[in-house]
């Protein structure tokens, strides 16, 4: 299983230009780590066309907001503020490959909806839970909270506490 | 209501047969009979909805149940119509969004009318003190009974029901809807150590109840 997702990493790695990735494995399975967010959209249409295990669904995004990471774990802190991770699946060869950026709070992630259709949700719910903004989306806005909220709850500077709305939407 | 408004056959009888209980009631001459009467007639027919969004619903499905069988006390049918209700049991945790849809379903209630707030959830928030559940259900419509637990028993929804059927029996069946909406709301904020001004009303003001 792992195999067949690390081919494919190698054969992305020897098509983007070199330096662009970097390849790892943990117990999840293969995480490609690409430098620079605007490699993205070629990386994901290069996996998704791959010869062998095409990536053709794109099963979500995940976002982790690293604030504040070595105060509490006294782990190495991550040079940037948070961290997006594509999770891929190959339906042929049901295999998984995870493609990661780093950003920061003001980078502009560019939008994956034009490879992966189902990435306009992903993408709103990563921007209404981290604020991260996603160029060229073509209805950025938020898919869970409420549309007056203020804020975005899953950055670990949100306060816990005090945000009961003082007043309700009308009805 | 007269038995000329009915135009259903077993309507009409079943209101006939109020009308003379009512008579009875009346001729017996003793003060409040009637009041009695009526407050008799609702304790032991109420009519639950359930606002079930988490898993107290389960434990309600448990009091509802051949088991415990609520249908004991009256309170058989189990309507998810709230015109056709009086009693509301908020079985679940109530987020922020949900809020304006729980009000709105209190008020298409007809009169007169209970609130069940069923769990620590229902009540104050329980272990859900974030930004997106509502702290309390008692911020946006009166509650008359509390039921603590996460999830209760089904044996203390009834018991808050049994409790309920007390208070009607010995409520004023007179006071108009405002007033009993009034009353129920400050009685379960005393219940809290609240104080009605701390309660955010509905966008209109305190007096929009």
């Amino acid at each position: 299983m792992t195999d067949t997702a690390r081919e494919a990493a190698k054969r992305l790695a020897a098509k983007m230009r070199t330096g662009a990735l970097r390849m790892s494995e943990d117990k999840r399975g293969v995480v490609v780590e690409l430098n620079s967010a605007g490699d993205l959209i070629q990386a994901l249409e290069f996996v998704k066309k791959d010869s062998e295990s095409p990536f053709d669904m794109l099963m979500t995004i995940s976002a982790v907001d690293w604030l504040r990471w070595k105060e509490q774990t006294g782990m190495p802190q991550p040079e940037k503020r948070y961290s997006l991770t594509y999770n891929l699946y190959s339906m042929s060869k049901k295999v998984r490959l995870f493609v990661q950026i780093a950003i920061m709070p003001a980078d502009v992630v560019p939008s994956a909806v034009s490879v992966y259709a189902s990435a306009n949700w992903a993408e709103r719910e990563v921007f209404d839970m981290f604020g991260i903004q996603f160029g060229g989306h073509p209805e950025l806005r938020r898919i869970y909270l409420p549309e007056d909220f203020s804020g975005h709850p899953l950055q670990k500077d949100f306060p816990l506490q005090g945000h009961e709305p003082q007043d309700f939407p009308q009805e | 209501m007269s038995t000329q408004d009915c135009s259903d056959k077993s309507l009409k009888v079943a209101v006939a047969s109020l009308e003379e209980a009512a008579s009875v009631a009346r001729e017996m001459k003793r003060p409040g009979a009637l009041e009695q009467f009526v407050n008799w007639s609702r304790k032991h027919s109420l009519w639950p909805i359930p606002f079930g969004t988490a898993c107290c619903a389960i434990e309600f499905m448990g009091m509802v149940g051949s088991s415990l069988d609520l249908s004991r006390f009256g309170a058989e049918f189990v309507r998810f119509s709230p015109r056709q209700c009086d009693l509301m049991i908020v079985a679940g945790t109530i987020v922020n969004k949900m809020a304006p849809v729980l009000r709105k379903i209190y008020l298409q209630m007809a009169e007169p009318k209970w609130v069940i707030s069923m769990g620590a959830c229902a009540c104050s928030g329980g272990m859900f003190n974030t930004y997106s559940v509502l702290q309390g259900i008692d911020r946006i419509i009166p509650v008359d009974y509390y039921v603590p637990g996460c999830p209760p028993r089904p044996e203390a929804v009834l018991y808050a029901i049994l409790e309920l059927q007390k208070r009607i029996s010995e409520e004023s069946s007179v006071l108009s809807s405002k007033e009993r909406h009034r009353e129920a709301w400050v009685r379960g904020l005393k219940a809290r150590g609240r104080t009605p001004k701390s309660i955010i009303l509905h966008g209109k003001g305190e007096d929009s109840l």
